[in-house]
């Protein structure tokens, strides 16, 4: 259907497309001259390059990872446990905060336990997870899982039980019972829970894997980072640090854009 | 004569808190026969919604005895549409028979009927936002209808509309109950609207409710709600309905 829009109207949506077009140059120029003025400090001694590294040399070291052809098996082993971490946590979580709400004694049994766990710096479990799991990447996808489980199990329970009374009402009324009350109503209700769940389980499963390559890994980012520090090769650490920015980038993004997919669905505002 | 489809014999209803328990209804008798339609009107908070949760099933009743004449499947409508946004509408008019189990082709058929007799045909694949609200309530309905309830139970239906579309929606929604030859109880604030709908209303006392007496309002079903609140008998059940509730 073709859409006739008001003179009026064609100038504010130019108007705001040129804003938009505004901000971003000005993220990308804030950027570009952060990356320029380090650059000229390192070259200028203005900063001890040494311990702040360059962005010449972090392009360098980067280009030599991909030269050597490690920096992808390293991004692979970083990737694949992120993912799994947080595919599991993800799951669990949703399953898990739906048994709650259908079984309110579950809850009422585990809340205390929900909160402590929840509380707990789930760093401390670290060694007890690679003695239990091994030394290896079962131990990594163990503690990224522990990070983010508890807290996307709280949020699918709490948003399971903000949807409105009438609709349970309504599901009842018709005889639904706890799993079309879920399938039906519930699940694709509280969606935008489960999406906000999404994005914190973003940057908590990326805490958990560097967390886990710190201690044990012999590959992964992490690994590069920790490696790069204790040879005092700083250039490897901030490539390893920038790497990572532009990996939990690209992932949220993905998340954002099955927001955008759940919106067009209707299942969020 | 008219037969009695459901007799409400002194139900009593108590909630329980920790710290107190509320007799929400006590004493409440009422006989609803086949093709009435039946206000309830009485004061907010009065335990309205109790008694129609109570017959549809939701909520045990502390005490008391409803009788069903026939094996009867009761519909509920609530105060909004409570249309899922995420399904198109006759996804959504579906819904109650999905989890009834009774989705088949008859039964898809029977709703898809409903839907183009009360003009919603051409919005079967439509979202909710697409549609108007009055049109929205209309689908809530046919979703109710599709499951074939003998009985309506109507909680404030209209309260989440503005003032002027309420007169047009409850209008609308009283002809389809009417065509479709339906018992109906409704829940309402707005004394106008009993009186251009029902049959018959039950005036409830304040907390705990029970009936304190029942009118039979007699107004021509051709009349549209305009006619019938400008006419002299509406005033005088007005007039009436107004004493005894707000003395």
């Amino acid at each position: 259907m073709m859409e006739k829009y008001s003179d009026e109207h064609i100038l504010y949506l130019r108007e705001l497309k040129r804003k938009n077009i505004a901000i971003n140059l000005i993220r990308i120029s804030l950027l570009v001259a952060i990356i320029i003025l380090w650059q000229i400090a390192a070259d200028m001694k203005w900063i001890n390059s040494v311990i702040t590294s360059s962005p010449k040399e972090i392009i360098l070291t980067i280009h030599s990872l991909i030269s050597d052809k490690t920096l992808f098996r390293h991004i692979g082993y970083t990737l694949f446990e992120t993912l799994t971490g947080f595919s599991l946590a993800t799951l669990f979580g949703i399953i898990l905060g739906s048994a709650l709400w259908a079984f309110p004694v579950a809850s009422r049994v585990m809340d205390p336990y929900l909160v402590v766990l929840n509380a707990l710096p789930k760093v401390a479990l670290g060694p007890l997870i690679i003695v239990w799991a091994g030394a290896g990447m079962e131990a990594i996808i163990i503690m990224t899982l522990s990070i983010s489980l508890i807290s996307t199990v709280i949020s699918v329970y709490s948003g399971l039980r903000s949807v409105n009374e009438e609709t349970i009402l309504l599901m009842r009324s018709f005889g639904a019972n706890q799993l079309q009350m879920l399938k039906y109503a519930l699940l694709p209700a509280s969606c935008q829970s489960i999406i906000g769940a999404l994005k914190i389980n973003v940057s908590l499963s990326w805490v958990g894997v560097i967390m886990g390559e710190f201690l044990v890994s012999k590959a992964g980012i992490g690994y590069l980072i920790m490696y790069g520090s204790q040879v005092f090769n700083l250039d490897l650490v901030m490539a390893g640090i920038i790497i990572l920015c532009i990996l939990a980038g690209g992932m949220y993004l993905m998340v954002s854009l099955f927001e955008g997919w759940t919106k067009k669905k209707g299942w969020t505002v | 004569m008219k037969k009695p489809l459901v007799e409400i014999k002194d139900l009593k209803k108590i909630y329980h808190t920790p710290k107190n328990e509320t007799v929400a209804v006590e004493g409440f008798s009422l006989r609803i026969d086949e093709g009435d339609f039946i206000s309830l009107v009485g004061p907010s908070g009065c335990g309205k919604s109790t008694v129609l949760s109570v017959l549809a099933g939701l909520t045990e009743l502390s005490d008391g005895e409803i009788s069903y004449h026939e094996d009867i499947s009761v519909g509920y409508m609530l105060q909004h549409d409570c249309l899922f946004e995420w399904m198109t509408i006759l996804d959504n008019v579906l819904l109650g028979l999905k989890i009834k189990g009774a989705l088949n082709y008859d039964s898809e058929n029977y709703a898809k009927d409903l839907l183009k007799t009360y003009g919603l045909g051409d919005f079967t694949s439509s979202y909710p936002h697409e549609l108007s609200g009055g049109m929205r309530q209309r689908a809530a309905l046919i979703r109710t209808l599709a499951i074939k309830p003998k009985l309506l139970l109507l909680d404030e239906p209209f309260s989440a509309l503005d003032s002027q579309m309420r007169i047009t929606v409850s209008e609308d929604i009283g002809r389809i109950i009417k065509n479709q030859g339906l018992t109906a109880i409704l829940i309402t604030h707005d004394l106008s609207e009993a009186i251009c709908l029902s049959d018959k209303i039950a005036v409830l006392s304040p907390r705990p409710a029970r009936v304190m007496n029942v009118y039979d309002i007699d107004l021509p079903d051709d009349l549209s709600t305009a006619k019938k609140r400008t006419s002299a008998k509406f005033g005088e059940y007005y007039n009436i309905l107004s004493k005894e509730l707000y003395g």
